[in-house]
């Protein structure tokens, strides 16, 4: 079973949000949840200050925090390395979300809408996006990504991923010494975030300028 | 532009220039069964659906399209490149300017207007002109204010969308007037300070400060095209700042052979008060 | 770059940690009275009495937090996985004991008031649960370790002392408001908390010196200390939670006697208690995650 990952190279991200926009478009995530995000930070001083953009995903650790802080045994991964929530067992005490350290969690408190019309309905996307988003989420409980599951099964690869402009972002087996992304992260120094949590993330990180 | 034409007697030219002007835009020549009669009359919809026959087939009309919504077709060579089949030369001496400088200069003295144009800038080689806010020397206006574009709004039509909104709202620049850190603590101001930033005629804008590291510390950075106004935007409706609000429309700010407007303005910037 | 505080655990999970500690303290102080007995037995009951209500009024806060309180039974299934798991338990249990000790002692059986040691026993196996309940309160937040400011040792020991001050002093007012006077015993309690505001006090320094060399660390202490949760700190808890109690409680066991001191008895207690649940807010409130390290880059995480 392949144990799926991301590179994220951030020498080519300049920030377009595109991952965040696609996510939501292709997850039909509700107001204020964004799987996928664009954190912007500084560092240094002028003359010899530098901007950067943070992509986030899940990062679908090995070991991981929210799985950890989970009463309910909501939290489960898949034999992809994938960590989902059972939306009937969990019970939202938002422990996950405390104990994430990349802010993977996140929950929505009811639908707002985006696209209100005249007399604050919904347009035929949203109540179609809505519908998707109670059927497979829902509100109060813990969301997070899933790395696109359903596409990949259909062997696709995930919505951020093809919609990066700057082709920043790339997917595959970890387990796999000859994919794409084992290659990145050996030869061009791959990083995972804050591994001083012990969370051993899937997702891994080319080193910025 | 096709009523101005009727109305005016030309849309024989009218219909002449669009039927060049596909060819050109869109590659390949066009199908004569669609091409436009300058003797006919059509409305934009005629015209729209034409071209699309043309382009996509004739069973891909306007009628076809607005059921669908979306079309979509390979890319032709002649599409993508098309200034390689369009049989034109780029000057690189424009002393043709030299010429019509001098008639205009002619024609507005016969009206008396000469003040209407900029002569100086009728060269035939491309010349650097400092624009006004090269020579303010007012000491007070001690930051040059420019405008950028954030890489996910086009122009100023992608504002009003309610995802793009939510982007550039987390976003902890883009609505936000940007200037040095070290600046900003010098003029006493914290991060969302709300300030006032007013160019050499009095005109100002207003908007939370943001300090940041990354920008010169006589520079003064707002994110291009906010500050919509209209109630049909109620999204985009009173955020961020409009640039351009900055820079005066008239003659001294423009440069008279492109309608092009300055850059940058010099600009002081002082708190308004609240956050 | 602006470190932010955690904003979904608010109020309620305050008020729920407050009321925690406060019923457990409460207990304790009680069994430990009905222990010592004679002209003890009045607090003993009082002190027994809070346990239970209180706990359960705290519960209420919790689920009313969770994103989907239909499911709150689901924490009982797991026991293994986590802390909020195993405290639910202990919590349970804890409710179980301190009910079937009201039930069977004051209201509205009185089978337990003869003999005292089957009480004793009742007793000893609810205080071990009720110092379970206060230490977890501590635990809970510890296991998140993005969050420095609360996964040091010193939260569960800070929150187990302010539970067991918070009790006392609950056990005080209630004394006060019934009209017991200021009898020895509430006296001496009021010394005992005395030592406990002091300790409370020295536990808070501790904990607030010992933090971590972190971003996120520092930028805690900073919100707390002097950001935006400063007031609350040094309003709610430096001086309602711990200096006008300490005043207050001082007056009352060595300068006052009579109903006067009853009357500042009960007031300091009311200011310790306020203070305990600022205490509570104070430390949810200075919640500040890691930040995201690539390079040379900290990345502030927005909106946790």
């Amino acid at each position: 079973m392949p144990r799926y990952g991301f590179v994220i190279d951030l020498k080519r991200c300049y920030g377009c949000y595109s991952c965040q926009v696609t996510c939501k478009a292709a997850n039909h995530t509700p107001k204020g949840i964004d799987w996928a995000r664009c954190v912007p930070a500084e560092t240094g001083t002028y003359p010899t200050a530098l901007r950067q953009m943070l992509p986030l995903v899940c990062q679908q650790c090995r070991e991981p925090a929210c799985k950890e802080v989970c009463p309910t045994g909501a939290t489960s991964q898949d034999e992809n390395g994938i960590v989902l929530v059972d939306k009937n067992l969990c019970m939202g005490c938002k422990a996950c979300i405390m104990a994430c350290p990349y802010g993977a969690r996140q929950t929505a408190e009811k639908w707002q809408t985006y696209f209100p019309d005249a007399d604050g309905g919904l347009d035929p996307y949203e109540a179609y996006a809505k519908k998707e988003w109670e059927k497979t989420h829902g509100y109060g409980m813990a969301t997070k990504c899933d790395y696109c599951k359903d596409r990949v099964s259909e062997g696709r690869l995930p919505a951020c991923v093809e919609s990066c402009p700057a082709k920043a972002r790339h997917f595959g087996d970890l387990d796999d010494p000859e994919s794409e992304i084992s290659i990145l992260i050996r030869r061009e120094y791959g990083f995972q975030l804050n591994p001083e949590f012990g969370t051993d993330p899937a997702c891994f990180y080319l080193p910025p300028r | 532009m096709l009523e101005l034409a009727k109305r005016l007697g030309v849309q024989e030219t009218y219909y002449q220039s669009i039927n060049d002007l596909i060819p050109v835009r869109y590659g390949g020549e066009m199908d004569p069964e669609y091409r436009l009669d300058p003797k006919g009359d059509y409305s934009w919809q005629d015209m729209i659906d034409r071209v699309l026959k043309d382009r996509l087939g004739p069973d891909k009309g306007l009628e076809a399209l607005k059921k669908t919504g979306l079309e979509k077709w390979p890319t032709r060579v002649e599409e993508m490149y098309w200034r390689w089949f369009t049989p034109v030369r780029v000057p690189i001496y424009f002393e043709y300017f030299l010429e019509s400088g001098e008639k205009l200069e002619k024609t507005l003295r016969s009206f008396g207007r000469e003040d209407m144009a900029d002569f100086r800038f009728y060269t035939p080689l491309a010349e650097w002109f400092p624009c006004p806010s090269h020579e303010e020397d007012d000491p007070e206006l001690d930051l040059w204010a420019f405008s950028w574009r954030p890489s996910f709004h086009t122009q100023s039509s992608t504002q009003n969308n309610p995802w793009l909104d939510e982007v550039s709202v987390n976003d902890p620049f883009v609505y936000l007037i940007q200037i040095n850190a070290a600046t900003g603590r010098k003029k006493g101001l914290k991060d969302h300070d709300v300030v006032w930033v007013e160019n050499a005629d009095g005109q100002k804008i207003k908007g939370p400060v943001k300090l940041v590291e990354g920008m010169h510390p006589e520079h003064l950075g707002i994110a291009g095209c906010h500050g919509h106004w209209a109630r049909g935007t109620p999204i985009s409706k009173g955020k961020g700042q409009f640039f351009d609000d900055l820079i005066n429309p008239d003659l001294k700010h423009t440069d008279s052979l492109t309608q092009g407007s300055d850059a940058c303005a010099k600009v002081k910037i002082y708190k308004a008060g609240g956050r | 770059m602006q470190l932010k505080a955690q904003s979904k655990w608010g109020w309620l999970i305050a008020s729920y940690l407050f009321l925690a500690g406060l019923g457990g303290g409460a207990y304790v102080t009680g069994v430990v009275a009905d222990f010592v007995g004679g002209d003890w037995a009045a607090l003993a009951k009082i002190g027994v009495a809070l346990g239970f209500p209180c706990v359960l009024v705290g519960s209420v806060f919790l689920i009313a937090d969770l994103g989907t309180p239909a499911n709150f039974w689901r924490a009982f299934m797991r026991p293994g996985t986590s802390w909020v798991a195993r405290g639910t338990i202990i919590i349970s249990i804890f409710m179980v004991i301190g009910f079937l000790h009201i039930a069977l002692w004051l209201w509205p059986f009185g089978v337990l008031e003869e003999g005292s040691g089957v009480r004793h026993v009742i007793g000893v196996v609810g205080a071990v649960f009720a110092f379970g309940t206060m230490i977890y309160t501590g635990l809970l937040l510890g296991a998140n370790r993005p969050i420095a400011f609360w996964s040091t040792a010193l939260v569960p020991v800070l929150f187990l002392v302010s539970a067991l001050s918070t009790g006392t002093m609950a056990v005080i007012l209630i004394s006060a408001l019934g009209g017991e006077g200021h009898s020895g015993p509430v006296s001496t309690l009021a010394r005992v908390d005395i030592v406990l505001l002091v300790l409370e006090a020295i536990v808070i320094v501790m904990y607030l010196q010992a933090t971590h060399r972190v971003p996120e660390s520092r930028a805690a202490a900073r919100l707390v200390l002097s950001g935006s949760v400063a007031p609350l700190f040094w309003l709610g808890v430096a001086a309602f939670g711990l200096a006008v109690p300490l005043v207050l409680e001082l007056l009352s066991a060595y300068a006052l006697d009579g109903s006067g001191a009853a009357v500042v008895a009960a007031l300091a207690a009311v200011s310790g208690l306020a203070g305990g649940w600022c205490l509570r807010q104070v430390v949810l409130s200075g919640g500040v995650q890691a930040p995201l390290r690539a390079g040379r880059f900290e990345f502030a995480l927005p909106n946790v």
